[in-house]
């Protein structure tokens, strides 16, 4: 580039017009981006190879707005200026619309790190655009069968999008694909290689373990890896990992395998980002002041009650956060939705913690409706519209436990928010 | 007395939710008041004995189907017997290609089936995916989801599980095969939660080859209340009318 500024004048000019376009017609965020791109393809690596240091993505059927959110949170701790992509905001003009918000008109974004969140089926195309120094996968999952047809298609995908990275990934140790994935990158000695993971103690602990997709490869899973950041205690709330051999009692923002599993990772790919400067005190004082992502575990207060949000995405985050339940929740409300095209892997969840349900919602709903009435659970009353559900879980006496839990499908959980109050809506997947 | 069903290779063909299919024969035979045994049978366990009553199979990758295709080979003999015997089975995806005479994956990579159904599995077609899947069988209209890539070819005298209303099922026009009292289908959803006609059919065969007597109840058609919403939730995506009553 012969004006260094001049490649991204009018990209920026031009995104941020359909930004202020669509926003004036309340539309969504993805557009901008698109246009953006149109005009220089190569914006958003052009304005992010300029970042001191260069990018994280992360990537994972499951915990990707947890992980990328605790990151952000460790590294601006560490004194850094951080670009990060809103929850959700994940597929390529997602991104792009994410740059053009913050960038200048001549391509400069004021960080010096980017840490970002990748949908896996979009993520070659991502990094390619990106190219990133760095990329953490915490898990695969059974996840989106109607979209990727077989777990198998998205280890390829996995696979793939290492071949973009450049120097680091660190992967989940205890993964049945991923540690496939590790023995195949060492192999090729390309990416410095490093893994997380739990002790064989805390993984039989879990109820379900960690709802890992199975490998039917047949290849033989190397065990005895060392873990850079290890989980060796779980108890609700209140990880125990051991950091380069030290142990750290760590107060989670929810519960369960899952969030330790993801703060592994979090310390994991800071500690290799920032080097030198990297303080694990610094790092777990960051992790414990940082709030739950909307609808992860987040807990509204709304008058005399508390409402616990949980996710029920697919299988995996259905059944971690049932298992994870402190104790049998006494008001639920379950409320599902169009983001599962296939229902059938309802059946295969562990419903034993949940003793009855009050309220069920959603487009959906009475697929969840069915499986609870196959376990011979009281599934209370169907109220197709979330919001009328909301209020009518609201206008009941308060529960005993003075907490209402909601597991909530995403765009459920975007809406009951929105209805009760809280407007800092995160962007979307549009 | 009792009703036994047994379930081959949970872990490993269970894909799409399909310990639906067994809880709801379980659920249903329980309400009606007869006792059920559940089991399992595993890559190497023995080979189950001769009195089962019910047999399902469910979905699972093209991997998990390698797998465990050198233990199917043990116990394909035990399941045609029981078939031609008169027990139910229920094979649903990858189970159901593989109750068929040989699933082929590619050109040097063909997998010999068990030969319930008299057709041939080409597991290599481009992926289907219909959300509001609708056949018409001899039990009325079936509904679920499909997602697969097969195309099944039937011999002359092989019958299908029905007619595609809605989606591709085997590739022909037709969805599934019937033999005796042996179901393959394409279907999940599961197949068996979503229809209780198909449910109630099946356990009223296997009631009376033993002896008993299969009735529902008003339990039973509370969560048929529940189930034709279900339906009508999938169909809408088809533009189809639930005909079932």
């Amino acid at each position: 580039m012969t004006k260094p500024g001049a490649a991204f004048v009018l990209p920026v000019l031009a995104g941020r017009a359909a930004r202020f376009a669509t926003r004036l017609r309340g539309g969504g965020s993805a557009f901008p981006g698109l246009v953006a791109q149109k005009m220089n393809r190569d914006f958003v690596g052009d304005v992010t190879e300029k970042l001191p240091y260069g990018s994280i993505v992360i990537l994972g059927s499951n915990g990707k707005s947890t992980t990328t959110n605790i990151i952000t949170g460790i590294v601006r701790a560490h004194g850094l200026r951080v670009f990060s992509n809103p929850s959700g905001a994940n597929m390529p003009q997602g991104i792009a619309s994410a740059v053009l918000a913050d960038v200048s008109l001549t391509g400069k974004l004021d960080a010096d790190i980017a840490i970002l969140e990748v949908d896996e089926a979009y993520g070659v195309e991502i990094c390619r655009q990106l190219r990133p120094q760095s990329a953490v996968i915490l898990n695969l999952l059974v996840d989106q069968i109607y979209r990727f047809g077989e777990p198998d298609k998205v280890a390829q995908m996995f696979r793939d999008i290492a071949g973009e990275v450049s120097e680091y990934i660190a992967l989940n140790r205890d993964d049945n694909f991923l540690g496939h994935l590790g023995t195949e990158l060492e192999a090729e000695g390309r990416l410095d290689v490093e893994y997380f993971g739990v002790t064989d103690e805390v993984q039989a602990s879990a109820p379900h373990g960690q709802v890992s997709a199975r490998d039917f490869s047949g290849k033989e899973q190397v065990t005895g890896r060392a873990a850079r950041a290890e989980v060796v205690g779980v108890d609700r709330n209140i990880a125990t990992i051991a950091f380069g051999g030290v142990e750290h009692r760590i107060v989670m923002p929810s519960r369960g395998i899952h969030y330790a599993v993801d703060i592994a990772a979090a310390l994991s790919v800071a500690a290799n980002a920032l080097g030198d400067r990297f303080s694990i005190e610094t790092a777990v004082e960051a992790v414990q002041s940082t709030k739950t992502v909307y609808g992860r575990g987040e807990i509204l207060t709304v008058g005399d009650v508390e409402i616990e949000i949980l996710m029920l995405k697919n299988l995996a985050s259905l059944q971690l956060n049932l298992d994870y339940l402190d104790r049998t929740p006494d008001s639920v409300l379950f409320a599902y939705d169009e983001s599962s095209k296939d229902p059938s892997w309802l059946y295969a969840a562990d419903f034993s913690k949940i003793g009855h349900v009050d309220v069920i919602s959603g487009p959906k709903g009475p697929f969840v409706a069915l499986r609870l009435a196959y376990e011979g659970k009281d599934f209370g009353t169907i109220i197709p519209d979330v919001t009328e559900a909301v209020q009518a879980m609201l206008d009941r006496p308060r529960p005993a436990s003075g907490r209402h839990t909601f597991f909530l499908d995403y765009d459920q959980m975007l809406i009951t928010r929105k209805y009760l109050g809280y407007k800092d809506l995160e962007a979307g997947s549009a | 007395m009792s009703i036994h069903i047994i379930e081959l290779y949970p872990e490993t063909l269970s894909l799409n939710g399909d310990v639906g299919n067994r809880t709801a024969l379980a659920h249903r035979a329980r309400l009606a008041g007869l006792d059920v045994i559940e089991s399992s049978y595993r890559v190497a366990d023995d080979v189950p004995g001769d009195d089962v009553d019910i047999i399902l199979i469910g979905s699972g990758t093209s991997s998990a189907v390698h797998q465990i295709a050198p233990d199917l080979d043990r116990i394909a003999s035990w399941l045609r017997e029981r078939v031609a015997d008169g027990a139910v089975l229920v094979a649903a995806g990858a189970g159901f290609s593989l109750m068929t005479r040989s699933v082929r994956y590619a050109t040097d990579d063909t997998i010999t089936g068990v030969g319930v159904f008299a057709a041939d599995t080409d597991a290599s077609a481009p992926r289907i995916i219909t959300e509001g899947f609708a056949v018409e069988t001899a039990l009325g209209l079936v509904v679920g989801t499909e997602n697969h890539t097969t195309v099944v070819t039937r011999d002359a005298g092989q019958d299908p599980f029905g007619s595609v209303r809605y989606g591709t099922g085997n590739g022909d026009g037709t969805e599934g095969a019937v033999v005796a009292n042996a179901i393959g289908t394409h279907c999940h959803g599961p197949l068996l939660p979503m229809n209780p006609a198909v449910t109630d059919d099946l356990l009223r065969r296997v009631a009376e080859r033993a002896g008993l007597i299969y009735e529902t109840t008003a339990a039973h058609r509370d969560l048929d209340e529940v189930t034709r919403q279900t339906r009508a939730i999938l169909l809408s995506k088809s533009g189809i009318t639930d005909t079932w009553s």
